[in-house]
């Protein structure tokens, strides 16, 4: 599965820090999801998506 | 529950872990076992080292705003128990086959406490190996 967090982030100007924090999640996740390397909840997918401003189906999509 | 009651419980087993090696290794040091109880002694400062450091990186993580556990590393410590487990048990069998070879071989087979802490050192070191092969591994 791949995402958008990065392209979406550098868009906003947040850090994975900021993007962690207001996910309320660590920052060794928000890496690896940006890395493909996790699969988020649902729950975390859609918090993701919020904080960008966008939705899940426009931020995470299969090849 | 709390993130800081979360850390202060963290902390205070540690203590009482790393503290609770300490009269272990005088006993055997006592008993004349020299090199068994430095061995201890040894394994006790490790582990306080070790603790040392995630503690700190913890305790920083929590200063910054973030939270000490989330469903990523809630999930990691599950798989990684659960493959100390699995792996532990073929660890155990070897445990008790040397046991029983041991004799075999002219050598004196460890004791229960002996064979006891091979164990659980064992599955503690499976522990840890088995968390930073996933956590570098991720989910593919």
């Amino acid at each position: 599965m791949e995402n958008r967090i990065k392209e979406l982030r550098a868009k906003y100007d947040l850090t994975q820090e900021d993007l962690a924090r207001k996910a309320g999640v660590r920052r060794e996740t928000i890496i690896y999801l940006e890395k493909g390397k996790y699969n988020p909840s649902l729950d975390l997918a859609h918090k993701v998506a919020k904080e960008l401003k966008t939705t899940i189906d426009e931020l995470f999509f299969f090849d | 529950m709390n993130d800081k009651i979360r850390f202060i419980i963290r902390v205070l087993l540690t203590i009482t872990l790393v503290a609770g090696f300490g009269p272990w290794a005088f006993m055997v040091i006592k008993e004349g076992r020299i090199m068994e109880g430095a061995g201890i002694a040894i394994v006790a400062l490790i582990i306080a080292g070790l603790a040392l450091v995630l503690l700190k990186s913890s305790y920083t993580e929590i200063k910054k705003g973030f939270p000490l556990q989330d469903e990523r590393s809630k999930k990691l410590t599950t798989k990684s128990a659960a493959y100390a487990f699995y792996i532990g048990l073929y660890w155990l069998l070897v445990i008790m086959y040397y046991s029983d070879l041991a004799p075999r071989l002219g050598r004196s087979a460890p004791t229960v406490d002996q064979a006891l802490s091979a164990g659980i050192a064992g599955m503690s070191i499976l522990f840890g190996l088995s968390y930073l092969y996933l956590n570098r591994k991720g989910e593919e």
